[in-house]
């Protein structure tokens, strides 16, 4: 009895622990979401307002119908898209070959690409902008379609690779011996095995891709060219107030493909991160 | 006599042919000054064209970029590009930073090729001009220039500062920005109020013209000094790092001090940065104690709320006074700050030295900046930089802020960031250390002063090598 009350008051105290921790990462959502549907007045204010007291839809529809919003969010989509399924190709082949084959330098290609994921970002961001400039890359989609398969890769094959080291290597064997070639190793036994690996890989790139703002700032200029998180940030201006129920808006919006993608294929996310930890 | 009224008539109908012709090609531009659409702020632009000497299709095929800040800064020069390209064929391409405006210009200027025209802060604009990736214009603005352009029609303190950088003119003035003291003008010409503060002071309630009748003034409006004040504090301004050295810029002028003088040397050091940092922490006693976290949008909000009788801001602050809603909407007076020492701000147009364009360039800028052209941008809530505009039909009644703008811009020397090369930034962020240091508490006024020089002398001594 004694350890039952004591295990229930632990999974009590986990559960508050947590929920408060879910609070707390939660609010800032939650915050922005009620903003974009408040009233300019009703937005600075003494005593805030936890909810909005008038109602209104006036910042989506500042954003949608006033500002360039839907070219931008296009041009977010069509770079993360065609990010996610170069990485996703790259990848799961880099995997393949890092797990199936044996050949010199192997494990350096393994532990350097661990290496790469390790320098920030930020220290490319100069360097890529002068090879951009002298390649005429400045102000393409392909050019930071490149930046962020560059960027993504690394991570996406280190993925892979803890995916494909899970297959055992008899499974490869018994289909040799069946006829099969690599080509067909990879396409019909490999990947089947790994698409949890897939998933985490494609929402992992898709999701940093969309809302990356760095690069962009960067290497883009032109404002067709712009994508969503620069054009969200457009909106401030100096010494002019901050629409934050516009900024709100458009934040709620640009957070919803995110959100839908990672509660849809939440199972394979938790799958692929933890695939690796279980061995035999 | 058949014969003569021929040749009459038909001198007559070539001049009137001529008339239409020329006429027909004259450019005209309406414009409505307030961007809320008051038909009595119209105007009619008709010199955009530089005196004819932009014509048509001169810089057909041709095309510039043009780097800008973003909302009004790219609007308005975009809003010139469609001119511009009307008037000459020329296109001309607006590309808006929202953010590392300085970085993406400074990669720009480096690399070469990305921009023909800048859209800088002053002091950034002298940066690049030391670096020499800017055109010195001195010989345009005599050989390419329209005859009217007129550059001593521009606010003296304006040009001086703006565009003229060791011995050379390196920016057209574009915006023009200056501290203001912005004040409950309801207050200040309340009777009842008059009455009790002559009855505690012994002289009259009247807009502060020096630090001291700003000190005195707001410590009646505020509260815990004043039980009777009908406001909660009598002065409030955005202190938070990043704007707190605007503040003490306003007053060092003030007690005969300057942030960096001629020579390189530091200008705060004979006294008057301490006591000018001293006065800040006086008048802190008048103003909401977390006023250290105030920035535009709060601090604004704030004093546009009805919390404070006197506010020392941008002219920004005007808009978000007299939107609708607001409780001080036409409460609000504007006068020059206490000191006559106002921290000078505005961001200027400057030809890129590497640029294959540079009459097209120049002649784009001269139509931004010239009489007719600081019209157009007026929509778009950017002030005029020419005194001529200030007292013009039409635009003098745009906005009541103009005349303390004018006068304030009239006054005003020190730059609100650094106008040294390449360390401005880092300058700023000194200052503001200490300042922030010392409104905590953290050090006195004399040990923020003492840490501001110590760690300024090296920067400075480092940029002038």
């Amino acid at each position: 009895m004694g350890k039952r009350a004591s295990a229930r008051s632990a999974a009590t105290v986990m559960f508050v622990l947590l929920t408060l921790l879910t609070a707390v990462f939660l609010f800032p959502i939650y915050w922005a979401v009620t903003m974009s549907f408040k009233e300019k007045a009703d937005i600075l204010v003494t005593v805030p307002y936890y909810f909005p007291v008038r109602f209104t839809l006036a910042n989506f529809s500042d954003i949608l119908r006033k500002s360039s919003y839907n070219i931008f969010a296009y041009n977010s989509a069509k770079i993360a898209v065609i990010t996610t399924v170069l990485c996703v190709i790259i990848a799961g082949m880099a995997g393949f070959a890092l797990t199936r084959f044996s050949f010199k330098g192997r494990k350096t290609i393994s532990n350097g690409i661990f290496i790469i994921r390790m320098v920030p970002g930020l220290v490319y961001t100069v360097p890529l902008y002068m090879i951009y400039n002298r390649l005429g890359l400045l102000n393409s989609h392909f050019g930071l379609i490149m930046a962020y398969c560059t960027f993504s890769l690394p991570m996406s094959i280190w993925l892979f690779l803890s995916f494909y080291e899970e297959v055992p290597h008899e499974i490869y064997e018994s289909a040799v011996i069946d006829g099969c070639n690599e080509y067909k190793l990879f396409l019909s036994i490999a990947l089947p095995l790994v698409v949890p690996s897939i998933s985490v890989v494609a929402i992992l790139c898709f999701i940093g891709s969309w809302n990356e703002f760095g690069l962009a700032l960067t290497l883009m200029f032109k404002d067709v060219y712009k994508t969503l998180p620069i054009a969200i940030n457009t909106m401030i201006q100096h010494e002019r107030d901050t629409p934050f129920g516009s900024l709100a808006a458009a934040g709620t919006l640009a957070m919803l493909p995110a959100i839908i993608l990672s509660l849809t294929t939440q199972k394979y996310i938790v799958k692929g991160f933890t695939a690796g930890a279980v061995k035999g | 006599m058949k014969k003569t009224r021929s040749l009459f008539s038909l001198l007559l109908a070539i001049v009137m042919l001529f008339g239409i012709v020329v006429s027909a090609n004259a450019y005209t531009y309406q414009t409505c000054l307030n961007p809320a659409g008051d038909a009595n702020l119209n105007m009619t632009l008709n010199n955009l064209d530089l005196d004819g000497t932009l014509k048509p299709d001169m810089y057909k095929g041709h095309k510039i970029v043009v780097a800008a800040s973003n909302g009004d800064h790219s609007a308005s020069l975009k809003e010139f590009g469609k001119i511009f390209n009307e008037l000459t064929g020329g296109e001309v391409e607006v590309q808006e930073f929202p953010d590392q405006l300085f970085e993406k210009v400074q990669l720009g200027l480096q690399s070469g090729g990305q921009f023909d025209v800048i859209e800088m802060p002053i002091a950034y604009i002298h940066s690049f001009a030391y670096a020499g990736y800017l055109t010195d214009i001195t010989d345009e603005l005599k050989t390419l220039a329209s005859p009217n352009y007129d550059v001593n029609d521009f606010v003296p303190s304006m040009f001086k500062t703006y565009a003229q950088y060791q011995g050379k003119i390196v920016a057209f003035p574009y915006k023009p920005d200056s501290q203001i003291l912005f004040y409950r003008k309801d207050l200040f010409e309340d009777a009842t109020l008059q009455a009790q503060f002559k009855a505690k002071t012994g002289h009259d309630l009247k807009v502060p013209e020096t630090p001291e009748e700003m000190l005195e003034a707001a410590q009646f409006f505020t509260k815990s000094l004043n039980p009777d004040s009908p406001v909660q504090y009598g002065y409030s301004t955005m202190m938070s790092k990043g704007s707190g050295r605007f503040n003490w810029f306003n007053r060092l002028g003030a007690y005969g001090g300057s942030e960096v003088k001629s020579d390189g040397s530091l200008g705060f050091t004979d006294g008057s940065g301490v006591k000018a940092l001293q006065f800040i922490l006086d008048l802190g006693k008048c103003a909401p104690s977390d006023w250290a976290t105030f920035d535009w949008d709060t601090s604004n909000t704030f004093f546009a709320q009805g919390n404070a009788a006197m506010m020392e801001q941008w002219p920004g602050l005007y808009l978000t006074c007299n939107q609708a809603g607001s409780p001080t909407k036409d409460k609000v007076g504007y006068a020059v700050t206490p000191g006559k020492s106002p921290t000078l701000g505005g961001w200027g147009l400057s030809i890129v030295a590497g640029s294959t364009e540079q009459e097209m360039a120049f002649k784009f800028c001269e139509m931004c900046t010239s009489k007719d052209g600081e019209c157009v941008k007026i929509q778009y809530t950017f002030d005029p930089c020419r005194t001529s505009n200030y007292s013009r039909d039409v635009v003098k009644d745009v906005s009541g802020i103009y005349q303390a703008l004018s006068a304030n811009l009239a006054c005003a020397t020190q730059l609100a960031d650094t106008d040294i090369p390449y360390v401005s930034a880092q300058c700023g962020d000194v200052e503001e250390a200490a300042i922030q240091s010392a409104l905590s508490g953290e050090l006195t006024p004399e040990q923020a002063i003492d840490q501001m020089a110590q760690q300024l002398e090296p920067i400075i001594a480092d940029a002038k090598d």
